[in-house]
């Protein structure tokens, strides 16, 4: 599967869409600039070698 | 005994003199409302003042040490309190108007246990709004302002307790960590402050931000204080499902125990991200001062060091997201516009990337702990400029522009991702007179050896006992 690094716009407005998000296109406009500068962020961790690794999530089972 | 000089005791001192009964606890509180209603109107720590309840407390605490009923260091001493840990009774706004006129109906077990040991509540202190940003910078409730120079900011999100404790409105005051709020506000405004373990202290009764990342933890002018501070509110809560059962030792007991032949690390990583040239000159010098007390130095690398900041960011904004997400829906344009930003941006990360996330910080955090074969404490810059004026977007530092946000962040994060407790020192003060502080930071429960690290450093260096000369 290819390397997604960016967010293009109209992915991110159907995306706002979908997310009922501030259709006020100014109020968008800012969102996107923002989004898009952190985007390659959320992607870091394809870059990483992961094999065998599990995520950090805590199961916590009552305690006695 | 001269009322400013009871605003700048440290807890030691100050519980010595109670103790002894050569200071009451009401002269202590009175003194510090008057120095809080003579410097609020310059830094804007506070949200809510208590000085009914405080002068109350402080009878009752007078009373009980003259009966012979003496608590401990903490009996009689002023404290504030960063406005998202519930206070039965108190309002708790979390820095955002929408919760103005929210009560709660139950205490916050670090409240709680401050209340035990017979601290004395002042107040609650601002915030950035529900502890979302690095800036002390809060458009419902004011602008928090740095006491060493009132027109630059004091760091967040923690940035009233901080402007508090470093002016002397209050002894000492309990903030929050999720991505360095304890720690940037601290070394901005020349404070000791701990990110202590996570799951050391209780998250019960705090407004979230990060479930995975918050850490509470206490803003003081000293290291003793700090350790103080901890012998009253580290411990197993079982209402908090991360907190740790692991002993506590007496944080206090082995501050004094030389570091001679401690080996500790230098990872090169954070000198590689831009680093103001003043910030670095007076890290170096205190990773120096420690060996001269006899220490040994050694540069390391530290894998995943420059990822770790991405891979900390996605797993706190989804998490924010996520508690907050009802709020959003509901009362979105009531929030601090930029505040509301970032919480929509984590509406675009996916439950796939934050998975991946996650992993990158298991494999972090065995990497971190594999540090600690080969020393027993990492040291590098808490902050990497000192602080910037109010209102400040972007920072030069050389060739390099960047936000404010990343560049306050960057040499924090890594330690709420790995959730390994880490303090910032005083170091030094640059040519406009604003604080620099240096970080230490121990394998994970040796809260004690980073104590006793910055503890020995701190007691080698007179950083600690300047004073801020506040504007008002």
């Amino acid at each position: 599967m290819e390397k997604i690094n960016r967010l293009d716009k109209e992915t991110f407005l159907s995306v706002a869409k979908i997310l009922k998000l501030d259709e006020k296109n100014s109020h968008l406009e800012e969102l996107y600039t923002y989004v898009e500068k952190l985007f390659p962020n959320f992607k870091v961790a394809e870059g990483i070698d992961l094999k065998e690794i599990e995520p950090m999530l805590t199961l916590i089972l009552p305690k006695e | 005994m001269d009322s400013k000089g009871l605003c700048y005791f440290s807890v030691g001192e100050l519980s010595r003199l109670i103790r002894k009964k050569e200071v009451s606890p009401v002269e202590v509180v009175k003194a510090h409302l008057a120095r809080i209603e003579a410097l609020e109107p310059a830094l804007n720590s506070f949200i809510t003042l208590l000085p009914e309840q405080a002068l109350e407390e402080a009878s009752k605490a007078e009373r009980q040490i003259e009966a012979g009923q003496y608590r401990g260091p903490l009996h009689g001493i002023p404290i504030g309190l960063k406005d998202l840990f519930y206070v039965k009774g108190v309002r708790n706004t979390s820095g955002s108007k929408i919760f103005d006129h929210f009560i709660p109906d139950h205490d916050s077990t670090i409240a709680l246990k401050l209340k035990d040991a017979g601290a004395i509540l002042l107040g609650k202190l601002n915030l950035h709004q529900f502890a979302y940003g690095p800036t002390g910078e809060n458009p419902d409730y004011g602008n928090m302002h740095n006491p060493w120079d009132t027109k630059r900011i004091p760091g967040g999100s923690s940035g009233g307790s901080a402007s508090a404790t470093a002016s002397g409105q209050c002894t000492l005051a309990m903030g929050t960590d999720t991505g360095g709020s304890i720690r940037i506000p601290s070394a901005l405004c020349g404070l000791v402050g701990l990110k202590p373990t996570y799951g050391r202290l209780s998250r019960y009764g705090m407004t979230v931000l990060s479930w995975s990342q918050d850490h509470p933890g206490p803003m003081t002018r000293t290291v003793e204080d700090c350790a103080l501070v901890m012998n009253a509110v580290a411990g197993y809560d079982p209402r908090d499902p991360s907190s740790s059962n692991r002993s506590i030792p007496d944080f206090a007991q082995s501050l004094t125990e030389n570091i001679k032949g401690l080996r500790v690390g230098v990872p090169k990583e954070p000198f590689e991200d831009p680093v103001d040239s003043e910030v670095e000159h007076f890290v170096r010098n205190a990773i120096e001062l420690l060996g001269k007390l006899g220490a040994t130095i050694h540069e390391i690398s530290w894998p995943l060091y420059h990822e770790s900041k991405a891979i900390a960011t996605t797993i706190l904004m989804a998490e924010a997201t996520a508690y907050h997400s009802p709020l959003m829906k509901r009362q979105g344009s009531c929030l601090d516009p930029k505040v509301r930003l970032r919480l929509e941006a984590g509406l675009l990360i996916s439950a796939v990337d934050y998975l991946q996330a996650q992993r990158a910080r298991r494999l972090f955090y065995q990497q971190s702990c594999d540090l600690f074969n080969k020393v027993e404490l990492l040291a590098g810059p808490t902050v990497p400029i000192t602080a910037c004026n109010i209102g400040t977007e972007e920072v030069q530092i050389g060739n390099t522009r960047m936000g404010v946000i990343p560049l306050l962040t960057q040499h924090t994060r890594p330690y709420n991702l790995n959730g390994f407790p880490a303090i910032t020192v005083p170091c030094g003060f640059s040519k406009n007179g604003l604080p620099v502080g240096f970080q230490l930071a121990g394998k994970p429960f040796d809260e004690a050896m980073v104590l006793r690290a910055a503890f020995a450093y701190e007691q080698a260096t007179e950083w600690h006992q300047r004073r801020p000369l506040i504007s008002k």
